[in-house]
């Protein structure tokens, strides 16, 4: 008997790891999970940055005014290999050669390497700034609407009837009031700054996730595999969070990673109008601040902070569909009977 | 063996089970009035057509679907209103193999977890209890315990199947309603199936509700077979009886769907020469 044995599959691969290794395949897939990577050591930088700030209780370079150097342009074109340098307490010109010349550039490329703000602030620290404070917006929003989704997901689609009723009546209702209304209708309650970001953004974000897992849980309720489980005298929530919710459990993972530059993108924008982050160097308040200078030749903060918008926001929407096409049951090899 | 088996009593007595789907004033009668009795180590044949409602009674009976009027008495108790602990309770008696080998087991989860699971569900014994229950159990159907650790999409679906029965085994049922337990699995796989389920029947004293479309696979395991025709029994006997004397016109035509290599062979013989 044991002989029947010899046609399995040669190594032991989870369904998990099945669709890591089609990820891996995906090259695309690959180049945006290492620009998440890198997003994603960025602002656990500017988390440390902060962090250590907080615990030497100082203020930060990045939010204290220096009009000193008010809008340096980015370090690469302040000719930072100048021959000659004006030596900041004499004021006389000093000529540097050889390898304090090479020293000299190598420093001044440090310096502003993304240039200064109107208030002679670093854009480059207030971008890493910003990147730790859309990564917070990012995860604690999740942390509020996937439970919330997941949780009333599953009980809509397993029990139906009056439940779902309910649970697709209250959706409804969510969904139907205008987002942005929603988040300013809450910030009024718990007072602009970034706990009305969270709980505006997460309060709205549990709708799509809980329409999505409801239809997979009716989906997979009556699949022989639960019949079994009823069979054998398992539980209701022990089918739902045993059984069902592991096979449904891409649809989470996918639309987490579609909603995460979602919210990002939402936090920016309300910031922008003022009704968001306060006093920390949001995106949003960085791009409101670039604004009013920008026709004045002073390019930078605004297209540092775009640019940086624009791949986390295409790179977490990429990852997304790969991850779907990647975790998609229906293209799994060797077919399910379903 | 029916004569021994009638002084005993029975392990499973449906009486006038009727089970209906769809709208209340004009529902679709699925079973329609069946009668069957299973006594104990009997296993019980229970053929039709797709759509005869054979499968509808196993779930009744199992109680997945709710019965509309009749008895099912298990061991003298009538389990059609039972719910909650009694029915968890029942339900360690009185287990199930499934027809489809793919979509039975759950996709995310370790095979030898799924037999565990049962047992724990059921509060059998401490974990390393469980543990080494599951692995008796997978030798016991022929695999090997080191598979334990392996997801089901990983065995071909005859060792599946074997799954589903080492599943079936683990509360140590007494009646194992097996639905269509072979019909989705190669022919030379099948009578590797029907043979483990004749075998585990022997060791574990088993009573069997066999549920198949194929009148030879029935025949095979089954002391007695009801058939089934439109929601009702329409014939009940022995094999032997049934297979040399159909009394039902149904019985008979299920009988000359059965292909009979032998006769084939024969009259092609003739003809040829």
């Amino acid at each position: 008997m044991s002989a029947s044995m010899d046609n399995l599959s040669s190594d032991g691969r989870t369904l998990w790891g099945e669709a890591w290794r089609r990820l891996r395949r995906n090259r695309l897939a690959m180049i945006c999970l290492w620009i998440v990577g890198f997003y994603t050591v960025l602002a656990l930088y500017g988390e440390g940055v902060y962090r250590w700030h907080q615990w030497r209780d100082i203020t930060p370079s990045y939010q204290r005014a220096n009009l000193d150097k008010q809008y340096l342009e980015p370090s690469p074109l302040r000719q930072p290999f100048a021959a000659e340098r004006v030596d900041s307490q004499t004021g006389e010109t000093v000529v540097l050669s050889g390898w304090s010349r090479l020293r000299s550039g190598m420093s001044n490329l440090l310096t502003h390497p993304m240039g200064t703000d109107g208030l002679g602030r670093d854009v480059f620290q207030r971008l890493v700034q910003g990147t730790r404070i859309a990564y917070q917006v990012g995860i604690i929003t999740s942390l509020i609407a996937i439970p919330i989704g997941v949780l009333l997901g599953c009980l809509a689609g397993y029990f139906g009837g009056r439940t779902d009723d309910f649970i697709v009546w209250l959706y409804s209702t969510f969904a139907a009031i205008p987002g942005l209304l929603f988040i300013l209708a809450i910030a009024m309650v718990v007072g602009q700054g970034l706990l009305g970001v969270y709980l505006g953004i997460g309060l709205t974000m549990w709708v799509g996730l809980c329409r999505l897992i409801r239809g997979e849980v009716i989906k997979h309720k009556d699949r022989p595999y639960v019949t079994a489980a009823h069979a054998l005298g398992v539980g209701h929530t022990r089918i739902i969070f045993r059984h069902i919710l592991p096979n449904v459990f891409h649809v989470v993972i996918v639309t987490f990673t579609l909603r995460f530059p979602a919210a990002i993108g939402t936090e920016v924008f309300l910031s922008f109008l003022g009704i968001g982050v306060q006093g920390e160097p949001s995106w949003g308040i960085m791009i409101s601040n670039a604004r009013l200078r920008l026709w004045h030749g002073v390019w930078w903060e605004m297209a540092f902070v775009t640019a940086a918008i624009f791949f986390i926001v295409l790179a977490f929407n990429l990852l997304g569909d790969a991850l779907r096409d990647a975790l998609d049951p229906r293209l799994r090899e060797g077919g399910e009977s379903s | 063996m029916s004569e021994a088996s009638t002084q005993r009593s029975p392990l499973l007595e449906v009486n006038d089970l009727h089970v209906q789907f769809g709208p209340r004033r004009k529902p679709v009668r699925a079973v329609d009035g069946i009668d069957i009795v299973i006594y104990p180590g009997e296993s019980v044949g229970l053929v039709g057509e797709s759509g005869c409602g054979k499968t509808t009674t196993g779930r009744a009976i199992m109680r997945l679907l709710d019965v509309n009027a009749g008895r099912i008495q298990f061991q003298g108790k009538d389990i059609a209103p039972i719910t909650g602990s009694a029915l968890k309770d029942y339900r360690k008696q009185v287990q199930m193999v499934f027809q489809d080998p793919y979509g039975s087991l759950n996709a995310r989860m370790p095979v030898g977890r799924a037999l565990e699971e049962v047992m724990q569900v059921h509060r059998m014994g401490t974990r390393t209890e469980r543990r080494q229950r599951a692995a008796q159990l997978f030798e016991s159907v022929g695999l090997d315990p080191a598979y334990m650790d392996r997801y089901p999409h990983e065995f071909s679906g005859g060792q599946r199947q074997r799954i589903g029965i080492a599943r079936a085994l683990a509360l140590q049922p007494q009646l194992i309603i097996a639905d269509e337990p072979v019909s989705a699995l190669d022919v030379s796989v099948q009578v590797q199936i029907l043979n483990l389920l004749k075998e585990v029947q022997q060791q574990e004293q088993l009573a069997y509700l066999f549920i198949a479309h194929d009148l030879a696979v029935v025949g095979y395991i089954c002391e007695r077979i009801l058939v089934m025709y439109q929601g009702k029994i329409v014939e009940a006997g022995q094999p032997s009886d049934l297979f040399s004397n159909p009394q039902h016109p149904y019985t008979q035509k299920l009988l000359d769907a059965v292909p009979d290599v032998d006769q084939a062979l024969l009259r092609r013989s003739g003809a040829s020469e």
